[in-house]
C-alpha cells in the first residue's frame, strides 16, 4: 500500500486545502439555455443570395466569480435549415466557445460596468441541398477583443431581479475557411507536411476586414434558493473577408436556468 | 436605471444599424443584373477558357448588348443559354422552372455505336443476372457486364457477385457505352475490383481564384485494389461518345490498368467537375471548375482515347450482332 503513504497524502491534502480556501472566496455558476435563433447569412462560395431561417440554439456556460474578476466559459451549439427567397435550402450547424473575463477590482461584482476581454471560437458548417458537387462549406475563427458588462440589480414586488448586458467585439485572431470552389481551404494540400499545410490554410482575422461582435442581454429572476431563471436576447454579427466572403447575422431568444454550484 | 438602459439601447441600435452593412440585401432580379452575375461567376470560376481558347470578354460584349431590363423571362433564358452554349461543355446547364439548357454536341455529332435493344435481345437474353445496377451474362465463357449509369449505386455485394463470376470466366467485358456518368465513387469502386496494385490514374486541379490560370496544385488521383476481392484477368471496356463525366474517369482508370483495354470510340469527355451557383432570379446553373489530365497530360475534357477504335457496323447489326461485343469476345478468347 505504498500508494497511501503519508509522504504522498500530505502534499495532496495541502493542495486540496489551498484549493478549498481559494474556492471559499469564489462563486461558481452553471447557466443552461435553449431557444431559437433567427439566422441570416450569405456565403459567396455558394450564392449571392441570403439564406435565413430559425435554428435551434443552446448554450451551456460555466462561470467563476472571484473578488476581482469574473470568468465565464460558454459552449454554444446551433443547428437548423436556412432557405433563400426562392426556397433553395441549406443545413447550417455551428458550434463554438465564447470566453469572457471581466475585472471588478474597483467596483462591486454585482452591479455597474465592468471592462474585460473576450475570446471567441466558432466553427460553422453548411451543406447546400440543391448542389450535387461542392455542396459542403465551412469556416472557423478564433479571435480576441474587448468586452463590456453591465449589471443592474433591482427589486420588484419583493423579488430579486437583475438586468445584465454583455457586449464583445473581436479584433484580432485567425481564421480558416473553405476554398474558392471546394470545401477544403486553399493551400491545405500544397505541401507534404500536415503542419505546413495547416499554416497555409490559416489566415489572419483582424477588425476592418473581418468582424465579429455581439450582445447578450438577460433579465434574471433570482430564486430564494440562489438559483435563477432568465430570458436572454442575443444579437450577433460576423463577417469573414477574403476569398469567398462569408456574412452572418443572428438574433437568438433563449430561456435560461442558472444553477449555483458553490 | 433610465440612464443605464439608454446605454443598452445605444448598443442594440449600433448592432442593428450594422445589419445592412454586414449583410446587404439580395441583388436585384432584373435581367441586366442576372446577366452580369452569371457572366462574372463563369468568368471567375470556369476552368477551361485557356484550354478551349474561348474569349469570354468578347462573348460578353456580344451578348450584353442584347440584354435589357424589360425583356421577358423566356427571352432572357434563351440569351443566357446561348451564351453558355459557347463554352462547348456538357457540364454546363442553366436550370429554370421551365427548361434546362445544355450543350450535347460532344456526342450528337458522332456515331451512336450502341443499340440497347440489340444487346437486350441478342446478348443479355432472358436470364441475365441483375446485381444492383450491374446487368451481367456469360457469353462464350466471357462475362459481359452492362452498366448504364454511374448515378446508380453499386453495393459491395453487387460487386462481389461480378468478381466471383469473372473468376470463372475467360475475361470480362464492361460495357459503359451511353453511360452518361454519375457518382465518381461508383466508378472508383468498380475499377478497384480489377486493380492489382495501387496506382495513379490522373491528376486534377481546382480553380483557386478569379484569374483564368488561377488553379490550386495538381493533385494525384489514386486507384487502389478493392480490399474484398479482385479479378486481375483480362478486361475490355466498351465506350462510345456518350460515355461521359464519371464514365470518362472510369475509362481512364481502366486505361491505366495493365490488364485492361478500351474498345469502341473515345469517351465524350466531361473531365471538369461542375460547381453550382444561383442567380438573383432563382435560376440555378453549373459549370466545370476543375481540370483533370491523364498521365500524359492530356485533358479528360477532350475524352479518353481507346486502344482499339471500332464503330458499330450496320451490316453486323442486320445480322443481329454487336460487332464491338463480338470483337471483345474474340480478343478475350484468343
Amino acid at each position: 500500500m505504498r500508494f497511501f503513504s503519508p509522504n504522498f497524502i500530505l502534499p495532496f491534502l495541502l493542495a486540496f486545502g489551498a484549493a478549498t480556501a481559494a474556492f471559499s472566496q469564489t462563486k461558481g455558476n452553471l447557466w443552461l439555455a435553449t431557444g431559437l435563433q433567427l439566422q441570416s447569412g450569405r456565403d459567396r462560395g455558394f450564392s449571392p443570395m441570403i439564406y435565413s431561417g430559425n435554428r435551434s440554439f443552446s448554450l451551456a456556460t460555466f462561470g467563476i466569480e472571484s473578488p476581482h474578476k469574473t470568468e465565464t466559459f460558454q459552449f454554444e451549439f446551433g443547428y437548423g435549415p436556412l432557405t433563400n427567397r426562392f426556397g433553395n435550402s441549406l443545413n447550417s450547424l455551428s458550434a463554438g466557445v465564447l470566453n469572457y473575463t471581466f475585472y471588478h477590482k474597483a467596483s462591486p461584482a454585482e452591479r455597474g460596468f465592468h471592462w474585460g476581454w473576450a475570446n471567441q471560437n466558432v466553427f460553422n458548417i453548411r451543406r447546400h441541398n440543391g448542389f450535387t458537387n461542392y455542396s459542403l462549406r465551412y469556416d472557423y475563427f478564433t479571435a480576441v477583443g474587448p468586452a463590456l458588462r453591465y449589471i443592474y440589480p433591482f427589486e420588484w414586488k419583493g423579488q430579486s431581479f437583475k438586468w445584465q448586458t454583455v457586449a464583445h467585439w473581436q479584433v484580432v485572431g485567425f481564421q480558416v475557411k473553405s476554398g474558392y470552389i471546394g470545401a477544403d481551404p486553399e493551400g491545405l494540400s500544397e505541401e507534404e507536411t500536415g503542419f505546413g499545410n495547416l499554416l497555409r490554410a490559416v489566415n489572419p482575422f483582424f477588425a476592418g476586414k473581418d468582424w465579429s461582435m455581439g450582445l447578450e442581454s438577460s433579465l434574471v429572476w433570482t430564486l430564494p434558493t440562489g438559483n435563477s431563471l432568465a430570458i436572454r436576447y442575443r444579437p450577433e454579427i460576423s463577417t469573414l473577408g477574403g476569398g469567398q466572403p462569408v456574412q452572418r447575422l443572428g438574433h437568438a431568444v433563449l430561456v435560461m436556468v442558472t444553477i449555483r454550484l458553490w | 436605471m433610465v440612464k443605464q438602459a439608454r446605454y443598452f439601447w445605444i448598443l442594440v441600435f449600433f448592432l442593428f444599424s450594422c445589419e445592412q452593412w454586414v449583410l446587404p440585401t439580395d441583388p436585384s432580379p432584373d435581367a441586366i443584373e442576372v446577366f452580369d452575375r452569371l457572366w462574372e461567376d463563369v468568368n471567375d470560376r470556369y476552368s477551361f477558357f485557356s484550354h478551349k481558347g474561348i474569349d469570354w470578354e468578347q462573348i460578353r460584349e456580344r451578348y450584353r448588348a442584347r440584354v435589357s431590363d424589360d425583356m421577358g423571362q423566356l427571352e432572357l433564358y434563351e440569351l443566357l443559354a446561348d451564351m453558355l452554349f459557347e463554352l462547348r461543355d456538357g457540364h454546363v446547364n442553366l436550370s429554370t422552372g421551365f427548361n434546362r439548357s445544355r450543350n450535347w454536341e460532344w456526342y450528337q455529332e458522332f456515331p451512336v455505336n450502341y443499340d440497347e435493344n440489340l444487346i437486350e435481345q441478342e446478348y443479355l437474353g432472358a436470364d441475365y443476372w441483375i446485381s444492383g445496377p450491374l446487368l451481367h451474362q456469360v457469353l462464350d465463357e466471357v462475362l459481359y457486364v452492362n452498366y448504364r449509369s454511374f448515378a446508380q449505386r453499386i453495393s459491395e455485394s453487387n460487386l462481389q457477385v461480378v468478381v466471383e463470376r469473372a473468376k470463372r470466366s475467360r475475361g470480362v467485358i464492361i460495357d459503359v457505352r451511353n453511360n452518361g456518368g454519375g457518382n465518381l465513387s461508383n466508378a472508383v469502386l468498380l475499377a478497384s475490383a480489377f486493380a492489382e496494385e495501387e496506382m495513379e490514374y490522373a491528376r486534377q486541379r481546382i480553380k483557386s481564384g478569379p484569374g483564368p490560370e488561377e488553379f490550386g496544385p495538381w493533385e494525384p488521383m489514386i486507384l487502389s485494389p478493392w480490399e474484398e476481392d479482385t479479378f486481375t484477368g483480362l478486361v475490355i471496356v466498351l465506350t462510345n461518345r456518350r460515355s461521359y463525366s464519371a464514365t470518362s474517369f472510369f475509362a481512364q482508370m481502366m486505361n491505366t490498368l495493365p490488364n485492361a483495354l478500351l474498345l469502341g470510340d473515345q469517351t465524350g469527355g466531361g473531365g471538369g467537375t461542375p460547381v453550382f451557383g444561383e442567380l438573383p432570379n432563382g435560376w440555378t446553373y453549373r459549370f466545370s471548375a476543375t481540370q483533370t489530365v491523364d498521365l500524359e497530360n492530356r485533358q479528360l475534357e477532350d475524352g479518353v482515347l481507346v486502344d482499339l477504335r471500332l464503330d458499330l457496323d450496320p451490316a453486323a447489326m442486320q445480322r443481329g450482332e454487336d460487332n464491338l461485343i463480338e470483337a471483345a469476345i474474340s480478343l478475350l478468347r484468343r
